[in-house]
């Protein structure tokens, strides 16, 4: 049974948890320590260890446990589940708030599609009740300009779609690729894309990221080169955003992530995610300067005064800029939206079809985790002239597997992995978020009394 | 009267137990029953504990999800991300197309083996 939201502790975070040189399975710069156990509160009930994907929980059943933090990936399942909450999270709460509260910065908020559909509960609403439009003007009261991560997930979805047909076609001996969108052509060279394995794995997930690179490296090269939604985010703030939406100076932007999510504070930390400096030449400058939980986010609202749900939902809900974003981005949010988004737009583009919004065509239902550990489907999609000629077939069958959370110490997942690394996947396409459910299960969301 | 202990004041009990007793050996018919069932680890977290208490909140959170979804298909008509007015713009001024260089340099990235 799931009780009341109950508050976790945090504790302020800062540069004092960055690893000064390369140290273990941390690079320089990066946050170590994100999530810690209160051993004055731990009773040692073993749940974290259940629960964990990476086995980075020692002590057992009896014994105070604590994280080995080499091999933890910051998921928060631990957290998320404790029955004594007794796990605490690094917090940047203070640090925004500060610069919220700074004139000359401007402040942009980047959202989840997983935080419209649970910050309520941190302020008595039933779970799965959704803040959009109220959710934004909450953070423009509170300062902020705002970054949908949905229109993130967009931008995700064109590259990591367009990079799924590269692979597919270069394997096929493609060396060029037409993309025919918005009534245009336009062709990539994919030379490169044949050096490029399938099957091809989603990347939103920065659990799941650090998990491959620490427990299965060699599959490194199957894993999508698309940054996460959070990471696009960040820059395309920086660059395109403070020139064309907002006008601003690059270097007067502060990018906060808004996250259901625990490993994206880590994932922010990553010393390559610097990009936005490297293009617009200003050294010095981070892509997202710092990570909020939707429970930090619920913090900062009640220390602000605001309570989101007194303001209307219906008319405050008016896309803009980059308040724009599809219905394949929303379920970003749920095991399977990735997957689902991306077949959405490849399904366009391989076919040139266009059915309306609500056409049950769009609804690739099969994909979908909801509560099974691993789904599978093939999708029969028929091709366009060009490509029936340039891949010599009338449909193009694909090959699609859902991974719904790594699963208790890689539960889930193993076989899969074995299989790909032993050359035997017969998947085009896999999608894997290290929590079960997807980021609205992260552990970053509001956290229920658990009793067991 | 039956005497009911919540897991929670079961385990807070045992933890204080565990520290002052010796453990006495275990009876041989016991070992066997043991050797004959090894403990079942499950692998899939939908069936553990921990998973069946949380099915409810995460299946009613994954129905917002989707009624989401709905509300920008119904009021907007956009069901998939080249849909979006604002990726159209950004692509027209700014990254020209998917894996085009300035895709290349701003929303790509690399990994690396760890440990």
């Amino acid at each position: 049974m799931i009780g009341k939201v109950e508050r976790v502790r945090t504790f302020k975070g800062g540069p004092e948890f960055k690893v000064s040189e390369d140290e273990g399975t941390y690079r320089a710069g990066e946050l170590r320590g994100i999530i810690k156990i209160n051993k004055d509160v731990c009773v040692g009930c073993d749940t974290c260890r259940s629960v964990c994907p990476a086995g980075a929980i020692l002590g057992g059943p009896g014994e105070k446990h604590s994280i080995e933090y080499n091999k933890c990936v910051n998921c928060g399942q631990c957290l998320l589940n404790c029955p004594y909450n007794a796990i605490e999270q690094m917090s940047f709460v203070d640090l925004v708030i500060e610069k919220l509260k700074d004139k000359n910065t401007k402040v942009v908020g980047i959202i989840a599609p997983a935080v419209r559909i649970a910050l309520a509960e941190e302020f008595g609403a039933e779970p799965g009740t959704i803040t959009v439009g109220s959710l934004w003007a909450a953070l423009e009261k509170a300062g902020f300009l705002i970054y949908e991560n949905n229109f993130a997930a967009d931008q995700t979805i064109l590259e990591e779609g367009t990079e799924l047909i590269a692979r597919i076609a270069a394997k096929a001996g493609l060396k060029k690729l037409p993309v025919f969108l918005w009534g245009k052509e336009f062709e990539i060279e994919i030379e490169e894309f044949k050096d490029k394995p399938l099957p091809q794995f989603t990347s939103c997930c920065p659990a799941w990221v650090r998990y491959a690179e620490i427990f299965y490296p060699e599959i490194i090269p199957h894993i999508s080169s698309c940054k996460s939604p959070q990471q696009m985010a960040g820059p395309t703030a920086k660059t395109y955003g403070a020139k064309y939406i907002w006008h601003v100076d690059p270097k007067k932007v502060f990018t906060v992530g808004i996250m259901p999510c625990t490993a994206k504070i880590f994932e922010a930390s990553r010393p390559e995610f610097d990009s936005a400096g490297r293009f617009i030449k200003i050294a010095g400058i981070r892509d997202v300067d710092a990570v909020l939980t939707t429970r930090d986010l619920a913090e900062l609202f009640r220390r602000l005064g605001i309570n989101p749900l007194e303001i209307p939902e219906e008319k405050t809900r008016v896309p803009k800029d980059f308040k724009w974003y599809s219905g394949g981005a929303t379920i970003f949010g749920t095991s399977g939206g990735v997957m689902e988004a991306a077949v959405r737009f490849a399904f366009h583009v391989l076919s040139g079809l266009e059915p309306d919004a609500m056409s049950p065509i769009w609804d690739f239902e099969p994909v979908r985790g909801y509560i099974y550990p691993v789904v599978t489907a093939t999708i029969q999609v028929p091709l366009r002239p060009e490509y029936k000629k340039a891949l010599g077939t009338d449909k193009l069958a694909i090959k699609l597997c859902n991974v719904n959370g790594i699963g208790p110490n890689g539960g889930h997942i193993k076989n899969i992995l074995e299989a790909v690394k032993a050359g035997k996947s017969p998947y085009h396409f896999i999608e894997v978020m290290a929590c079960p459910g997807g980021c609205l299960n992260g552990g970053g969301q509001p956290k229920h009394a658990l009793e067991l | 009267m039956r005497c009911e202990l919540t897991r929670r004041e079961f385990l807070k009990t045992t933890g204080i137990i565990i520290v002052g007793l010796t453990i006495p050996e275990i009876p041989s018919f016991i070992k066997e029953s043991i050797a004959q069932e090894p403990p079942k680890v499950i692998t899939n977290f939908f069936e553990t504990p921990v998973g069946k208490a949380r099915t409810l909140l995460i299946r009613k959170r994954q129905i917002g999800q989707y009624r989401d979804d709905e509300i920008m298909r119904i009021k907007y008509s956009i069901v998939a991300s080249h849909q979006n007015p604002t990726i159209q713009r950004f692509y027209k001024e700014f990254a020209k197309h998917p894996l085009s260089e300035v895709s290349e340099a701003i929303l790509h990235t690399h990994y690396k083996k760890r440990g």
